[in-house]
């Protein structure tokens, strides 16, 4: 009899525990596609005609000559390459410059035992300067001396800005290396520089990775400069998608695509980049 | 490190430190301090006739000066509306952004991929995503939101010009939600198992066990995630200029969006550069409230 | 009264993995009962069991004569002190041990009066309002066990609670939480990854073994009669000896290698004559062979660990090459230096006996 009884509770309670963890899947994954709706949504009407994109639906014949269309289009070639030269010059500097002030701000030696952490917090506290606070001196600037509308002058200023960021990250993933490794390669004669290059470097190797994709997306991703500092031969992606806000409605399936080609390395990179994401951005500060 | 190999080298390391220092300085300190030097001059790039002279704290007075109670300078409106917007979507980050991840806490099969799901709009270019719900969520005849709204027998309104703070509200937290969420998350994935255990033999219940033991040990997570989200919420830009256009007239106009306008339509620098100076003091004053509160807490648990 | 039946448990995780497999154990009203196993042997996992942190997989559980396998931990009336103490580190001493009352909506005035006492017993008085990060790890485990003790609990479970500490306090703490088992009379599930913890702790001592129940029994019962070969070595340091040989019969007297079985044990040892077995030796049966004839053993002294009352000497055979360790008294012992040769006897009364293939022990009480 008991044993009867006790097969019957075990059996409904699985059966409430499958019922749970089911309802549960299924709010988690409810959530996380509503969620992204819009995003996902963006990707598939890339593929609608644009009679096709004017109502809302999911389901439908689904073609390619939008993309077609907005690849082959030389003004996206023009934003495109003008966000790609940024981002790729603005990380190689960015991490260039970046990596040896975190590498000397972690294991430097200074005259005074507390610099490194002074040029840490100034690093910091210059993430906190909005654009609108920069923006107006380098316009006057830029116009004086023709800079206005080239890349190079953009590319100054994103890599000014961004350089804190790398430091940032990069710092933390550079504590975590033990001090005696460099004390060690130091007593067999290796250079300062060799030591950053051949020590800290590859074993922080995953760190600044993840700074530098960091990096890239949020260049690629900057609107606000980019969009006063720069005119039509050198503008950016976000500025290209800026331009379809007045479009009430129309080219919905153009705008979609563009959106998406201009949205989904952002969004591939930074997925890619998340684990570090929290490491570098918060566990400094969670420790206070 | 020991203080013997100090002494020995006496040369320090700056040459690792000074480019990068010269070149966020030049492009981040020097143009501040210029627009902070702006804000005290006369400039109309719009009238080159008038001469560029010293005009002490008149502007700064243009936008503060309280004439009559009832005819606030619009600059008192922009103010509270940032205030209020910034403010706001870090209180719905917080709150969403927490039991989301209480929510994706649990061991669903393949909940790392709902996870990288809800991470996506926050990499998102603010543009994009700004034309992106404007045209294809909540246009009234094209948008989702309009079509299941008259579906639904209602008559669709446009959100955008009749409740434009809170539509601005909505999408800043649709952005920043993402970044609360996974920073959260990794507090909740940081206690200590054993804990969560303890509550259940202490016999609490998930409301307890989520608000007085959860909650307490991610407050940390969760100010870092306010203090960073402020400071890149504060900024944000692309997404008004492509929702509301600050408009309907000036209703979500925000501080960054003002000294657009002041500088470009308005072509005033001196004027901008007080707004400018002023969004920083904005930015500095609500950082430091909140770096405060961490630094409190922090002592306290030593 | 409290009394834990576990009937028959078994874990299978999602994974397939069987962690505990069919393991029977009656705890007695106010017993000390210790699971003792090496890691991932199942006794923790077990523990979880009784405390409803770990679903039953299959398997009766009884505490006091009622089924509990489904019962949520709170409504189980047991208190359980982790290996990381698992301090709430938001509250202070206060009002972690006050936490699980509070819930149970016990009235603040009793509750006080609990804690205090608890307190009081665990000598914390003073440190009351502090957080957890403010005190040591032998503090910190006093105030997990008080935790513990506020609630009443039928059935205290402790979960590895001293490995976290240093060797000299975990020895006293060892000897509070005995003296704590007296004072309280209360029923005690302790698990252990270590022999010397269970040996002194326990009432009764579980030995376990991927999943499976070893033996069952009193710590020197264990000690003395080790159920198979596995249990022999676990328990006891240093180490018991383990010398493999043949049980042969010659004419009349039973031989394992060149050991002459006891008279005592020849008889259940009979059956296995001609098979493979494993003799085991503990450290300290080992003499110094005064004579000739008394020599069972003989070998070179490869290390001498000192320590200062008795000295431990890893022995290399002559016959075997096998190294042993020998426990002796350091004034007998005292002349053997490293590289001598040793001959010692062998107390044929305390020899343990196990079948080669199964492990077995032969002889049993």
């Amino acid at each position: 009899m008991a044993k009867n009884s006790i097969d019957e509770v075990r059996q409904s309670a699985a059966l409430r525990r499958l019922f749970r963890s089911f309802l549960l899947a299924v709010l988690v994954y409810g959530v996380a596609v509503l969620y992204f709706f819009p995003i996902l949504y963006m990707f598939l009407s890339g593929f609608k005609t644009e009679a096709q994109a004017v109502n809302p639906h999911i389901f439908f014949k689904p073609t390619f000559s939008t993309y077609q269309k907005v690849l082959g289009d030389p003004t996206m070639h023009q934003y495109l390459k003008n966000s790609l030269f940024q981002v790729c010059f603005g990380t190689i500097l960015c991490l260039a410059l970046g990596i040896p002030a975190a590498f000397a701000i972690v294991f430097g030696r200074f005259n005074k035992k507390e610099t490194p952490g002074k040029f840490y917090v100034w690093f910091i506290t210059t993430i906190l300067l909005p654009p609108v606070a920069v923006l107006i001196p380098l316009f006057t600037w830029y116009q004086k001396f023709n800079l206005i509308n080239t890349p190079w002058g953009l590319l100054a200023v994103y890599v000014g800005t961004h350089i804190p960021i790398v430091v940032w990250m990069v710092h933390s993933f550079f504590s975590d290396i033990p001090k005696e490794i460099f004390e060690a390669a130091e007593i067999d004669g290796c250079t300062k520089f060799q030591q950053m290059l051949r020590i800290a470097v590859p074993l922080a190797r995953t760190g600044i990775i993840s700074a530098g994709l960091l990096v890239a997306v949020f260049i690629w991703n900057e609107f606000f400069l980019g969009f006063n500092l720069t005119g039509n031969p050198t503008a950016t992606l976000p500025v290209y998608m800026a331009r379809f806000r007045e479009q009430q409605g129309q080219f919905v399936a153009q705008l979609s695509a563009a959106s998406t080609i201009s949205v989904l390395p952002a969004v591939i990179f930074g997925w890619l980049t998340q684990k570090a994401l929290v490491k570098g951005l918060v566990a400094g500060a969670v420790k206070g | 490190m020991p203080d013997g190999l100090q002494f020995r080298h006496k040369k320090s390391d700056y040459p690792f430190l000074l480019p990068a220092v010269i070149i966020v300085a030049v492009m981040t300190q020097v143009p501040f301090l210029m627009t902070l030097i702006f804000s005290f001059i006369r400039w109309n790039l719009s009238r080159p006739d008038m001469a560029r002279v010293f005009y002490g704290l008149r502007n700064y007075t243009y936008f503060l000066r309280i004439r009559s109670l009832s005819e606030l300078h619009q600059f008192y409106g922009v103010f509270f509306q940032t205030v209020v917007i910034t403010l706001m979507t870090l209180l719905f980050c917080s709150i969403l952004g927490f039991l989301l991840a209480i929510l994706f806490d649990h061991q669903v099969p393949g909940v790392n991929i709902a996870r990288t799901l809800i991470l996506g709009p926050f990499f998102v270019m603010s543009t994009a995503s700004g034309v992106i719900w404007k045209t294809t969520i909540l246009n009234t005849t094209f948008g989702w939101y309009g079509v299941i709204a008259k579906a639904l027998g209602m008559t669709p309104v446009d959100l955008i010009s009749y409740y434009p703070k809170a539509t601005v509200i909505a999408l800043f937290t649709w952005q920043w939600l993402p970044f609360f969420f996974l920073v959260i998350l990794a507090g909740l994935q940081g206690i200590d198992k054993d804990l969560v255990d303890c509550a259940r033999i202490d016999g609490a219940n998930w409301w307890q066990t989520t608000f007085k033991i959860k909650l307490p040990l991610i407050v940390n997570h969760l100010q870092v995630a306010i203090m960073l989200g402020l400071v890149f919420v504060i900024k944000e830009f692309g997404l008004i200029l492509t929702t509301t256009a600050g408009g309907p007239g000036t209703r979500s106009y925000t501080l960054p969006y003002y000294v657009y306008m002041e500088i470009f339509s308005a072509s005033n620098v001196g004027r901008a550069g007080a707004l400018a100076t002023m969004t920083v003091l904005l930015t500095l004053v609500l950082v430091n409230l909140i770096y405060r509160s961490i630094q409190r807490r922090n002592a306290q648990y030593r | 009264m409290s009394k834990v039946e576990l009937k028959n448990i078994s874990k299978v995780f999602p994974d397939g993995v069987r962690a505990v497999d069919n393991v029977t154990i009656t705890i007695e009203n106010e017993e000390f009962v210790v699971l003792v196993g090496p890691s991932g042997c199942g006794k923790s996992t077990t523990l979880r069991m009784v405390a409803g942190l770990e679903d039953i997989s299959s398997g009766e559980l009884l505490i006091d004569g009622e089924l509990m396998n489904y019962r949520e931990p709170r409504d189980r009336n047991i208190a359980m002190v982790f290996q990381n103490y698992a301090l709430y580190p938001h509250m202070t001493v206060y009002e972690n041990m006050a936490f699980g009352l509070k819930i149970k909506k016990i009235p603040m005035e009793e509750i006080d009066r609990r804690v205090k006492e608890a307190a009081r017993i665990l000598d914390i008085e003073q440190y009351l309002e502090r957080r957890p990060k403010a005190l040591s790890g032998g503090q910190r485990q006093r105030v997990a066990v008080g935790r513990a003790i506020v609630r009443q609990p039928k059935v205290f479970l402790f979960d590895e609670p001293l490995s976290n500490l240093d060797a000299k306090l975990r020895v006293q703490m060892r000897a509070e939480i005995i003296a704590l088992h007296k004072r309280l009379a209360a029923t005690i599930v302790y698990v252990t990854h270590d022999q010397v913890e269970a040996m002194t702790m326990g009432d009764k001592i579980v030995v376990m073994k991927d999943g499976l129940v070893q033996q069952i029994g009193a710590p020197l019962h264990v000690y003395h009669n080790p159920a198979n070969r596995f249990v022999a070595g676990f328990i006891g340091s240093p180490p018991i000896n383990f010398i493999k040989c043949r049980l042969e019969d010659r004419g009349g007297s039973l031989y394992a290698g060149n050991i002459r079985v006891a008279d005592g044990h020849a008889g259940a040892l009979r059956t296995a004559v001609g098979r493979e077995i494993e003799v085991g030796i503990r450290p300290e049966d080992f003499t110094i062979a005064i004579d000739g004839d008394s020599g069972e053993m003989s070998g070179t002294v490869a290390m001498i660990e000192p320590l200062g009352g008795e000295n431990n000497l890893h022995i290399d055979a002559d016959d075997t090459g096998i190294r042993f360790i020998a426990s002796l008294g350091a004034d007998e012992s005292g002349f053997l230096h490293l590289g001598r040769k040793a001959r010692l006897g062998i107390k044929k009364n305390h020899l343990k006996y196990f079948d080669a293939e199964t492990g077995r022990a032969f002889l049993t009480e």
